[in-house]
């Protein structure tokens, strides 16, 4: 149905959840492998109907999340921009294969809907509790890209974005949705090919005995060929040389492990994405993301009705954690209120930022409902 | 052994820095072997190889292979190789795993990579042991045995992996060892040049870390207790007395297609049926 | 002819019983008020993990403005398709919302101020098919929503449903909007007050409106 909308009109009302298929096909989505999993099924679903009908378009139902994600990563090394949709119980199972894919550098998204509660939890309600394991779920140190969507027609947006910083830095991405904004539908805009971004790894331009698969670059992301395209390399996820051969020299170690953190932090400026409303004047900030930013959003104009100078960043990248926005305003508001669907999350992030500078405030709702305006309202005003 | 040094520069990673990480003793090499004999009998070129291993000792021989190697996560080689071969049906995907990969940690993938005989060939290096992190038992290590946490003897039965792989629906299943090296090369290209997934259990010795503990005082005797051991079904199914006994050969051999080659069937019906883009 | 009318956060909840097609329900109207209408939506829902017989409800916000939370606060219309769900719901309506309920299921009314048709029945009995009782009621609220067009909500069932069900669907359809005419008032005067105060219940005069069909 609305494959056939998306022809003859632009406009769609869609799901989050069908938001997010429609961004990653636009983006050039090939290759989906995934496991049912309540909230986040209506995406796999969508990609079931519509891979077969692009060229090269593959669709898996594997046997769980690990298997999803290990197709997932030879598709992507196979040269496939390749996607997997979860929800909190199945993100744990994929750490270990995210952790594979941050040390082979390998571009994935992987989409977590996240249900509420911890365990099996609320499956049908929504929570905000995977934003920590989303950073640091995999075991090790490793840089990863992690961005929240708030509505409808963020979750198109962040779906394409996802897959470019996938793309671009050769690392996995994480889109953290709620149920809310997944189970939400809105009427969006669906753009044309060609008034978006779409970009794909870079690819070696020196002869294959040359080609050196993790050497140092000028971004520190190296080029990436297809396999069977001639450029044999072996891909491990053991610490490697600039070959891809197991190495345990220190000298050699540390080089690999501080280039695949560079090639993010150097680009903080590019990555770290944050929406800013009614910000410029506010001495009171919510700092807010996913659907809890929509309830914000009303709140602060509730707030500056009631004659509060009130402000709302929210957050579409949650980690690298946008450091040089937060401080800027933490600096200029007295309040900073931080309301989230956990018991505090990017709240910690915010008060590892504040360091003394003003008042944090957190507002934490574990019950398996969204956060209401009323409540942030009171909070600020 | 000119033909041999001639297959080494070929098919081995000349910056690789040899030697081998194996035991004196252990029968992976000779899988490698074996590996690199059927590719280059079957013609396959190198850039359309691609070899997935696990993680455990037989894991290492995708680092020594100049192919497109991908060392996996430990028990998921069959995951990542789906993948691959679904993303690029050309490419000739071969798997390589131990026991404790294939059949512990990995049991539920080779089940369904069995299952949707997707067109994969998969080496399970069987040692009956977890030989990488020091000798622990593993789903094929014998009842009775010693290994180092099964100190009064392993409790549990094994696993039988061409019975596993026969229900789970393979296309083809083979088991071989790699004291009948000639006859291991057969089964593996046999194996390599069939549609689906085939399946190739290798009987090799682990004398580090099974045999010292299990009244082998020798690699050789090792080697001699398949020379022994190891008999072709065909011989197999006439013995009256089997006990002691382990057949090998051919056990299954289907012609379904391979998962790839049902999606580009779908793909081209839909196609013809003008539904592309759709 | 109805105008088009500017909307400030109009808030529905279709509720019931899962395998009702509350959900369906929510998507029709949805999307025939943001694509056929032009509104801004949105259409949230909330659901057991039963697929059939647990507690359903979907939610939509209509409005001419961009809506920034999703989810319903205070209620311009419940429709209420199991006794449960309209004990569980009908405290969040507003004083000037509407609350209609299918009268076969729904035995006691927390409240005497409502409008109601024997949806379910009209399905059985009248379209013969008693899956279309989304429908009926999806005809039913579009005459009584005074923002509703007829031929634009029919077009949009169409264009969502499967041709072979079309027949039975503009059936239902039909017959809950005539259903609702014949029988409702359209509370106009409620919904397009300024001040949802002044309108108070007791200016209501709909009990006499209630029928048994």
């Amino acid at each position: 149905m609305s494959a056939m909308q998306r022809k003859k009109r632009t406009e769609a009302f869609l799901l989050g959840n069908e938001a997010v298929a429609e961004g990653a096909l636009l983006a050039g989505c090939t290759f989906f492998a995934g496991y049912p999993i309540t909230p986040s099924t209506e995406i796999m679903e969508v990609m079931a109907r519509r891979l077969p009908h692009v060229e090269n378009g593959v669709f898996l139902q594997m046997e769980d999340e690990i298997a999803s994600a290990g197709a997932i990563i030879g598709a992507s090394l196979a040269g496939r921009k390749a996607m997997t949709a979860t929800s909190g119980p199945g993100f744990s199972l994929m750490q270990e294969q995210i952790g594979y894919a941050c040390m082979t550098e390998t571009p994935l998204v992987i989409v977590n809907v996240m249900r509420g509660g911890s365990s099996t939890g609320l499956p049908t309600s929504p929570g905000q509790g995977d934003v920590q394991q989303a950073r640091w779920g995999a075991h090790g140190d490793h840089p990863i890209i992690v961005f929240s969507a708030s509505d409808v027609r963020e979750c198109l947006e962040m779906a394409i974005t996802a897959f470019n910083y996938a793309e671009k830095y050769r690392t996995p991405v994480i889109l953290l949705l709620d149920e809310i904004t997944a189970h939400t539908r809105e009427k969006i805009e669906i753009p044309r090919p060609g008034e978006f971004e779409v970009l794909s790894r870079l690819l070696p331009t020196m002869p294959p005995e040359w080609y050196k698969p993790y050497e140092e670059t000028v971004r520190g992301v190296p080029p990436m060929p297809p396999i069977g395209t001639g450029y044999r390399f072996h891909v491990t996820g053991l610490t490697h040389d600039p070959l891809g051969f197991p190495t345990s020299r220190p000298d050699e170690v540390k080089a690999v492990t501080e280039r695949m953190f560079r090639k993010i932090d150097r680009f903080f400026h590019d990555i770290q994405i944050v929406d800013h409303d009614l910000t410029e004047d506010c001495d009171t900030l919510v700092i807010a993301y996913g659907s809890v930013a929509r309830s914000a959003r009303l709140a602060v104009r509730q707030a500056r009705e009631a004659g509060v100078k009130a402000g709302l960043l929210s957050l579409k990248t949650l980690f690298p954690f946008p450091r040089p926005q937060v401080e800027k305003l933490l600096r200029t508001c007295k309040l900073v209120l931080v309301p989230e669907m956990n018991m505090g999350q990017i709240s910690r992030e915010v008060k590892r930022v504040n360091s003394g500078i003003t008042t944090i405030r957190t507002l934490n709702r574990v019950d398996g409902q969204i956060i209401t305006p009323s409540q942030i309202l009171k909070e600020i005003a | 052994m000119a033909e041999v040094t001639q297959l080494i520069h070929q098919y081995l990673r000349h910056n690789k820095k040899f030697p081998l990480v194996f035991c004196p003793g252990c029968g992976i090499g000779i899988v490698l072997g074996s590996l690199v004999r059927s590719v280059h009998a079957l013609d396959i070129p190198k850039d359309d190889m691609v070899v997935v291993a696990g993680i455990g000792c037989s894991g290492r021989i995708a680092a020594y292979v100049d192919f497109n190697t991908v060392h996996a996560t430990h028990g998921r080689a069959l995951t990542l190789a789906t993948g691959i071969k679904m993303a690029s049906p050309h490419l000739r995907v071969l798997t390589v795993m131990g026991d404790g990969d294939a059949l512990s940690i990995g049991g539920n993938h080779l089940i369904h990579a069995a299952r949707r005989n997707i067109g994969v060939t998969a080496l399970v290096v069987n040692n009956f042991i977890y030989g990488m992190t020091g000798g622990q038992c593993s789903p094929t290590t014998p009842f009775g045995s010693y290994t180092h946490t099964s100190p009064q003897g392993q409790m549990e039965k094994s696993f039988d992996v061409v019975e596993m792989a026969r229900a789970a629906g393979a296309n083809g299943v083979y088991r071989g060892s790699v004291f009948h090296a000639k006859a291991l090369d057969g089964l593996v290209q046999r194996a390599m040049s069939r549609p689906g997934f085939n399946l190739v259990e290798v009987m090799t010795p682990c004398f580090t870390q099974y045999g010292r503990g299990n009244r082998f005082r020798s690699p050789v005797e090792m080697f001699q207790w398949l020379k022994d051991t190891m008999t072709p079904r065909e011989v197999y199914e006439k013995l009256e007395d089997k006990t002691g006994k382990l057949p090998m050969g051919v056990f299954v051999e289907h012609d379904e297609p391979g998962l790839e080659q049902r999606h580009a069937a779908m793909r081209q019906a839909l196609a013809d049926k003008g539904g592309a883009g759709s | 002819m109805k105008e088009q009318i500017t909307l400030d956060r109009f808030e529905i909840r279709l509720s019931g019983l899962g395998g009702q097609g509350i959900l369906t329900l929510g998507k029709l109207l949805g999307h025939a008020l943001a694509l056929g209408h032009g509104y801004q939506v949105t259409q949230t829902q909330s659901y057991g993990p039963e697929a059939r017989g647990g507690a359903s409800r979907a939610d939509l916000v209509v409005s001419s403005h961009p809506i920034s939370y999703p989810k319903t606060e205070r209620l311009d219309l419940l429709v209420a398709l199991s006794q449960e769900a309209c004990n569980s719901y009908h405290h969040l309506l507003k004083k000037s919302g509407v609350l209609l309920v299918d009268t076969g299921l729904v035995k006691q009314t927390p409240t005497n101020v409502f409008l109601g048709l024997p949806f379910t029945d009209l399905a059985l009995t009248r379209v013969k098919v008693p899956q279309a009782m989304n429908t009926v009621v999806l005809g039913a609220v579009t005459f009584l929503m005074p923002f509703a067009k007829r031929d634009v909500m029919r077009k949009s069932l169409l264009a969502n449903l499967p041709e072979k069900i079309h027949k039975a669907n503009l059936k239902a359809f039909s017959l809950g909007y005539d259903q609702a005419r014949r029988l409702l008032t359209q509370p106009i005067a409620l919904w397009t007050g300024e001040d949802e105060d002044t309108a108070k219940r007791g200016d209501m005069n709909l009990t006499d409106i209630m029928v048994e069909d």
